[in-house]
């Protein structure tokens, strides 16, 4: 089977989540209790869940000493759990922080946005459960989101709008 | 091979649907390899949508704290059983008890999450015993159930939950996203959506329902009734030239002698904001008035009850109820259309217990002590001479239980609830419980079999009276007693704060299965309080000692920007949180009406 780049992203609508956490609970429950999405709260006041861009050119793959992070055929930065050594390389790498740290099982967490799921044509967990709309399975492209650059060599496309 | 099987999710009265695709049960716990949850994308209810609790269904399998099989008390403790042994034991108990104190010593309790069919069961268990006294134990749906049952009030039923999508204006009353999450794709949806849709929230907690509103009403705890009236009062007034309205002359004489500055003095809200309350349910139309059940939110829940549905009448508003019990609707009608007027509510048979009077209680599902506030249910079940409790993890209750049966949760059965937009849903069994563990159904019809055996015959219980429904000159009585209300209200006192119960996210709904999900216990592990920055010289986390008229605890405080001077908020779920509500009998009810406690605050 020929594997097509897949352009879809998760977009989070800032203006509708209302920080229940089903996001959190439903990515935990598929990936063996450890969650790759994660909350942020600023000063009890805003909520942000954290969820992975997949950029185009990815600072965690290049972090990893392992190979461990690849980007593949699909466009999807993911992680081979045999080949994490659990150094946390790609935690200080990602500038947008949604790389956790699981000392438990002494390596990182990452999403895969569901891969199982997506290419038997159904939504990430994250995004089916979402209790407020806020989360959603777009397909991005280049008039439908800007690119965001730092440091003059990351990119990736802004998945985060407001109404 | 995996089969799909759908069910709703029972954990609040909204009914959501999901899909579980079966696999192979297996002995050891390892839900996830075997069952796969699958969210229902075109279910016109919630769209695919579960929170947190919901997504986590799947420890209930094989949870290694459920209870196994039946167990009964013995001399040395408690010793594991045959099911013919316990009800053959259970029967001759209750036949030796029936014999020696008659048929009215015996109450049935039952849980606000049993479907309709094993309500129907315990009606039946009731007419072979001989009692009367039935009901379901939901504190905080009842006071609203009773008065929707009986109101005067024309009520406008929601048709569908996707009709929310195009209103122009939602009032809520309560936390509605705390209680029930999933209604936020709906509210806010209209609220962005719907260019002209303003968001009003009434309740004081500062939950993210009021973080979302428009205009957020955040009257002082425990003075809903008053603010409502204060709207009620400047609507009336506006409505007046353009339609009638039936009851408006019995109740004018009453209204106008309030004083709607009073009311803005003890609410905390000002007058600008109830007049753009009044503004917007009066102009922006279509509207819909939401009341969310709390425990220990209102006071008065009764009467706040009769305020939104006065509101909602007068402005031709939808009226939605949101219940916390999963089936308390449907329970409520059953059990009403059952019930002789002698027969106790839940509150009564704990009276009862106390006084001495009731000495057999059949519990299936309820753990009295966690959900009555104070310490009057644990002395009360202490007295008991016969305790039988259905259970699906241990807890309070179930240590003072007599016998101890093993129930399944709503995952493992099947039958039929009413949610709260009286809509009847079909609940599948996605699981099939394991070992000696039976359904609520199950453990019902081998009592009602065992009792017919031993020779009890169904008794005709006389049906109860129609319920008489109220009149305007009621509507004007229970308007007096919400200006006394006003007139007797006694201020906070310098050194007290009001405890504010709030709801949370992980554990909102059925708390005694929600609070052995590992999710649940990671979002909220241990009762926090939270408190403005700033009071009594307070700026950081610590420990605190909490005491009202009830109880006295001591728990850790941390600063937080929700919580406002004179205020403390606290997870109601937590039973050291109900121990310190204030709560009083209201006889011509039969309820409690548990309130947001007045408490005093001693920094350690």
């Amino acid at each position: 089977m020929e594997k097509k780049k897949i352009n879809k992203r998760i977009i989070l609508d800032l203006d509708l989540c209302i920080g229940c956490q089903s996001c959190v609970a439903a990515c935990a429950l598929g990936y063996h209790e450890q969650a790759n999405v994660m909350l942020g709260r600023i000063g009890e006041i805003a909520i942000l869940p954290l969820h992975c861009r997949h950029c185009e050119k990815p600072a965690c793959v290049e972090a990893c000493p392992t190979e461990a992070l690849q980007k593949d055929e699909y466009g999807f930065v993911h992680r081979s759990n045999l080949l994490c050594i659990g150094c946390h390389s790609c935690v200080f790498a990602c500038p947008f922080g949604v790389i956790s740290i699981d000392l438990m099982k002494h390596v990182t967490a990452k999403c895969d946005l569901c891969i199982d799921r997506v290419l038997n044509e159904k939504i990430p967990r994250c995004v089916a459960t979402c209790t407020s709309g806020a989360l959603s399975f777009e397909e991005i492209t280049e008039a439908s989101a800007e690119e965001v650059w730092i440091g003059g060599r990351i990119s990736s496309r802004a998945i985060i709008r407001r109404m | 091979m995996k089969e799909p099987r759908n069910t709703i999710c029972f954990f609040c009265s909204l009914g959501c649907g999901l899909t579980v695709n079966r696999g192979e049960d297996r002995v050891y716990y390892q839900p996830i390899a075997t069952n796969e949850l699958e969210y229902q994308l075109d279910n016109p209810i919630n769209r695919g949508s579960l929170c947190g609790k919901c997504n986590y269904l799947f420890e209930l399998l094989h949870h290694p704290k459920r209870i196994p099989g039946p167990r009964i008390l013995k001399s040395s403790g408690y010793r594991d059983v045959h099911w013919e042994n316990v009800t053959t034991d259970i029967i001759e108990q209750i036949a030796a008890l029936v014999e020696k104190n008659g048929a009215e010593s015996v109450g049935i309790m039952l849980s606000p999450y049993l479907t309709i069919e094993e309500t129907e069961q315990a009606i039946d268990l009731a007419q072979i015993i001989g009692t009367p006294h039935i009901d379901y134990c939901a504190l905080e749906d009842e006071p609203i159930l009773a008065k929707i049952r009986q109101g005067a009030f024309f009520q406008k039923r929601l048709p569908s939950i996707e009709e929310i999508d195009g209103m122009h204006t939602s009032f809520i009353v309560g936390d509605v996203f705390g209680v029930s999450p999933v209604l936020s794709r709906h509210f806010l949806k209209a609220k962005y959506d719907q260019r002209a849709n303003k968001m009003v929230v009434l309740e004081s907690s500062n939950s993210n329902t009021g973080w979302f509103a428009d205009l957020h009403l955040r009257a002082n705890p425990g003075t809903e009734v008053m603010v409502l009236t204060g709207i009620l009062i400047l609507l009336l007034e506006q409505i007046g030239k353009q339609q009638a309205i039936p009851w408006k002359a019995a109740v004018k004489h009453v209204l106008d002698s309030i004083e709607i500055e009073d009311i803005c003095k003890l609410t905390g809200v000002s007058l600008d904001q109830i007049q753009s309350a009044a503004g917007l349910m009066m102009r922006e139309k279509p509207s819909i008035v939401t009341l969310v059940s709390g425990f220990g939110v209102y006071d008065r829940a009764d009467l706040v009850t009769e305020l939104c549905q006065a509101l909602s009448d007068a402005t031709d508003s939808y009226f939605l109820p949101v219940f916390t019990g999963a089936n308390s609707l449907g329970m409520h009608e059953a059990i009403a259309n059952f019930k002789p007027a002698a027969g106790m509510t839940a509150s009564q048979m704990i009276e009862a217990a106390e006084k001495g009077s009731l000495k057999v209680l059949l519990n299936f599902g309820v753990d009295i002590i966690r959900t009555f506030p104070g310490t009057r249910a644990t002395n009360a079940i202490k007295k008991l001479d016969f305790l039988l409790s259905t259970s699906i993890f241990p807890n309070d209750t179930t240590g003072f239980s007599h016998v101890i049966l093993p129930a399944a949760p709503w995952v493992e059965k099947t039958g039929t609830t009413i949610n709260m937009l009286g809509n009847s849903l079909k609940l599948d069994a996605v699981l099939s419980p394991p070992g000696h563990i039976k359904t609520t159904g199950g453990i019902l019809s081998i009592l009602i079999d065992a009792l017919h055996q031993k020779g009890f015959d169904k008794k005709q219980i006389e049906p109860p009276e129609a319920a008489a429904q109220e009149t305007e000159e009621d509507i004007a009585n229970h308007f007096i007693e919400i200006k006394d209300l006003i007139k007797d209200n006694s201020a906070v006192e310098s050194n007290q704060k009001m405890l504010v119960p709030n709801n949370d996210f992980s554990h909102s709904g059925d708390g005694a299965i929600t609070q052995y999900l590992s999710w649940s216990q990671r979002m909220c592990p241990e009762p926090i309080a939270m408190i403005a920055e700033g009071e009594n010289g307070v700026h950081i986390s610590g420990m605190v000692r909490i005491s009202s008229s009830e109880n006295k605890i001591t728990i850790p405080v941390k600063v937080s920007r929700r919580a406002e001077k004179g205020m403390i908020i606290a997870p109601v779920h937590f039973p050291q949180i109900r121990s310190l509500l204030q709560w009083e009998m209201l006889p011509q009810w039969g309820y409690l009406n548990i309130k947001p406690a007045k408490v005093s605050v001693e920094f350690l």
